[in-house]
């Protein structure tokens, strides 16, 4: 995929949500994103099925002494 | 009682003297006013001080008292808070142009318990911009400056309370952590500071950055301040529905019957101390020396990957804060300061699907954190940050390609225990040779500030780090 195709695409997605971001910045934000991204994916490939965030208050609360 | 012993107490010393009536109010404020004042052209920590209306309030509190009507654990005890907890009527500035002059539709639980316990309020303290900085620069109100060095940075966002409370211009102060808004402020300024468990605190009439991950809590001068104030401040609030119901435990209580012989003081073998300063790791091995010198056994103990974690909890707080922001992000985006508008922008490009799946596997992370640590010992040890503390010029990034790395860097060690929403406590922990102060953070189970306050109390027992203070 080309920057300037890339670039285009990050402006067209938020302008979905009514933002006007210049593709330059969409561009840097979405770059930067993606990284995050692959940084947690190792973990995201391991959440069981059935996992939902309401298990959080139902780990902590198992967990408090 | 002399104005400077006066400034030397802390909170808890200060209350109890007031209760005593070996000083009053009134010249606890009068101290402290003309030290806010002094302190504010070299640090920039306040955004507002009120004079008059403090030094009214702290002749009502005298009177009360004289009358024989102690309001509270805090009677008198004069307090400046980070400007994001609101008061009806009152506009909070939240560090930026857009809020300065909103008035706010109702006051903020932990500040109406505060009142309750009998603390006067006497200014509001400056911040990053929406809570959205780790450093403490601030482009509306001016960066704020670290009391040991004024060349460096505070930490961040809640900057004036660290530099406020360590210059001994309040006795104590409300901050609050996101990402390591309390702990870092703590560390680079050389005060105590607990980031208690999420949703140990009411976060009702206080700014919103993230809902998952913000928490309130103090910056102080002790341990057994923070034990104090979370005391006073912590437990269910009908104003906050997500406030926990979770008994408060009586803090200051268990710190004068406890004792630390056979605590189970856990020291991480992986990611906490990767890169970390020769320094600060030296600095880190003697507060565990200590530990173990009081009868702490110190266990090693060997982490899951911190790393997905901590990339999941930027994740998070992006993607929500962007939420909370997006108004204004489409209407008046020209009145942030270049970099937290570009850091809100990142939040627009998380996707929905990666934004849950941050959600989805915060479970996991506890259950799998909680194996590795809480199966074998009853807190964990670490370093807050691992490096010694920057300049404010060293830092000032603004919205640069490299702005995400540098920031994100400050917090690396903090952040993982926000998306944990684990209690952490900020002790002081000696000096650098440059003499810039640096801390230890203590980590505890859902809900177990206690042992926590009781390890750190018993640490500053035997140490003086706590007890120092900055010349300006």
């Amino acid at each position: 995929m080309s920057e300037k195709f890339q670039a285009q695409s990050a402006t067209a997605l938020l302008a979905l949500i009514g933002v006007n971001l210049e593709p330059t910045r969409a561009s840097a934000a979405a770059n930067t994103i993606s990284a995050q991204v692959a940084g947690a994916r190792p973990a995201f490939n391991a959440l069981p099925f059935e996992a939902e965030p309401a298990d959080y208050l139902k780990i902590c609360a198992a967990e408090t002494k | 009682m002399n104005a400077d012993a006066i400034l030397q107490l802390s909170a808890a010393e200060l209350a109890r003297a007031i209760r005593a009536k070996k000083t009053t109010a009134l010249a606890a404020m009068q101290a402290v006013l003309a030290r806010a004042d002094a302190v504010q052209q070299p640090l920039n920590c306040f955004i507002h001080i009120d004079h008059d209306n403090a030094l009214h309030a702290a002749r009502l509190a005298d009177a009360d008292l004289a009358r024989g009507h102690l309001r509270g654990p805090l009677h008198g005890v004069p307090m400046a808070h980070k400007d994001m907890y609101y008061r009806q009527g009152v506009a909070s500035s939240c560090g930026s142009k857009i809020k300065r002059d909103i008035p706010a539709p109702s006051t903020a639980t932990a500040l109406q318990r505060l009142d309750a316990a009998g603390a006067i309020q006497f200014g509001v303290l400056n911040m990053a911009e929406f809570a959205y900085g780790p450093t403490g620069h601030n482009y509306h109100f001016g960066h704020c400056r670290n009391p040991w060095d004024v060349t460096r940075i505070t930490g961040g966002s809640s900057s004036g309370s660290g530099s406020a409370v360590a210059a001994l211009a309040s006795f104590a102060a409300l901050g609050s952590d996101t990402g390591g808004s309390i702990r870092a402020p703590a560390t680079f300024c050389g005060v105590s500071g607990i980031k208690p468990t999420w949703s140990r605190v009411s976060r009702h009439g206080a700014m919103p950055l993230s809902f998952s991950m913000d928490t309130v809590g103090p910056l102080a001068r002790s341990v057994e301040d923070c034990a104090l104030i979370l005391g006073v401040i912590a437990g269910a609030d009908a104003a906050d529905p997500t406030a926990s119901t979770e008994t408060v435990p009586d803090y200051v209580g268990r710190l004068t019957r406890a004792q630390i012989k056979g605590l189970r003081i856990g020291r991480p073998k992986n990611f906490f101390y990767d890169d970390m300063d020769a320094e600060i790791g030296a600095l880190m091995q003697s507060s565990l020396d200590a530990f173990a010198k009081l009868g702490a056994q110190i266990v090693d103990v060997q982490l899951p990957d911190m790393n997905p974690w901590n990339y999941a909890g930027m994740m998070v707080i992006a993607a929500e804060a962007a939420a909370a922001h997006a108004n204004w992000l489409r209407n008046c985006p020209q009145d942030y300061s270049e970099q937290v508008r570009a850091r809100l922008e990142l939040g627009l490009s998380v996707p929905a699907v990666t934004y849950l799946e941050s959600l989805r596997l915060r479970g996991v992370a506890v259950e799998q954190f909680s194996r590795a640590v809480f199966d074998h010992v009853d807190l964990l040890h670490t370093p807050s940050v691992c490096f010694q503390t920057p300049t404010i010029d060293e830092t000032d990034v603004g919205g640069s390609t490299n702005m995400s790395h540098a920031l994100n860097n400050i917090t690396r060690l903090t952040r993982p225990i926000n998306y944990l929403g684990l209690p952490s406590l900020s002790v002081p922990a000696g000096f650098t040779k440059q003499g810039l102060p640096t801390a230890m953070q203590l980590i505890g189970r859902p809900f177990d500030e206690a042992t926590l306050f009781v390890a750190g109390h018993a640490y500053q027992q035997t140490t003086d780090w706590h007890r120092r203070h900055p010349t300006l």
